[in-house]
């Protein structure tokens, strides 16, 4: 016997859709902001992630360096939906780096300033900053579950791009 | 859930491409930029006088300073500049107390940790500095430099 066709839930979808958008916003907004308040103090952001003793000294520079504008880009690119599976990527994967290297400073004892907002607000590392990472880090892999939202800029230039491949495919 | 790897390593790969374009451009135009890779904490204002490696081998060899390591005694018994004193930085009061009488105020300080980031040897310089002692110098990088330079150790 045929199933009758059943109509989308489109309360779960119009339900998941607010959820991935905000998220997009709030994590976005984070790393944003964090990114920003950095950027022109990269040697404060150095200080701040020697402090961790978690990589070689030779390399801390290059990481206060690269680090601000790469959360400014990303913050971008999760609100605007821009580049927005890379964004997601690098920003699941710089919370999993935050997380770990504040659980890493909690294990040794450091008592040292997280460095996550730079010199605006200071938050020394401890259970605040590890459970603002861990809600940010779940986050994160909450946008990959409901990775599905067609508002993003991506899509604009993946159906225009989609369209002459389409037209130009050989007639048979 | 449905990942197109091709185009997720792309975006990941032009997103860090342009974050480091940024980065380095930004760090040119400020004032006082970083260089690229960091140099070890030897440059770094340090409130008494820094001594090399080989400076310190001379003084080990020649008999004309006083080593303290000011590691933990676990460390210490790993592992030691030879003829160093342990006076550790975590319970340093003991190991003073007992070793004061051989510890003449006069003679030359070298105080050395773990290396890199330790800041034992700093503690226990400011506490040497407290009991009168003045001829005082910090190895800065400690047993990390000695032992992967293949210094002559106690071990």
């Amino acid at each position: 016997m045929n199933t009758p066709l059943q109509p989308p839930n489109t309360k779960q979808h119009s339900f998941n859709f607010w959820v991935e958008l905000l998220l997009r916003v709030v994590l976005g907004g984070v790393l944003l902001v964090a990114g920003g308040l950095k950027l022109f103090h990269m040697p404060l952001m150095a200080d701040s992630i020697i402090n961790y003793q978690i990589m070689p000294e030779a390399y801390v520079n290059l990481a206060a360096i690269i680090l601000p504008p790469m959360e400014i880009l990303v913050g971008l690119g999760l609100i605007a939906g821009l580049f927005y599976d890379g964004a997601l990527l690098i920003a699941t994967s710089l919370f999993a780096v935050f997380w770990i290297s504040v659980a890493y400073a909690m294990s040794q004892g450091y008592d040292i300033d997280c460095g996550c907002f730079g010199t605006a607000n200071v938050t020394r590392v401890g259970l605040l900053a590890l459970g603002r990472n861990t809600l940010l880090l779940l986050g994160s892999v909450l946008l990959w579950v409901l990775n599905g939202s067609r508002c993003r800029i991506d899509n604009l230039w993946l159906q225009r791009s989609a369209a002459p491949l389409h037209e130009s495919s050989p007639q048979v | 859930m449905k990942i197109q790897w091709m185009r997720l390593i792309f975006q990941a790969a032009a997103l860090s491409a342009v974050s480091v374009a940024i980065g380095l451009a930004v760090n040119a135009a400020s004032p006082e930029p970083l260089p690229l890779l960091r140099q070890p904490v030897l440059d770094e204002y340090e409130p008494w006088p820094v001594v090399e490696g080989e400076a310190v081998l001379a003084h080990v060899n020649n008999g004309t300073a006083i080593l303290i390591d000011a590691r933990p005694v676990e460390d210490y018994q790993r592992g030691a500049i030879p003829g160093a004193i342990n006076l550790p930085y975590n319970d340093f009061q003991a190991y003073f107390t007992e070793m004061s009488e051989a510890l003449p105020l006069e003679e030359l300080y070298i105080v050395y940790c773990s290396g890199g980031n330790c800041d034992d040897s700093h503690e226990v310089l400011t506490q040497l500095e407290a009991f009168g002692f003045e001829q005082l110098m910090l190895y800065k990088l400690g047993w990390e430099e000695w032992y992967k330079k293949d210094f002559p150790r106690d071990e």
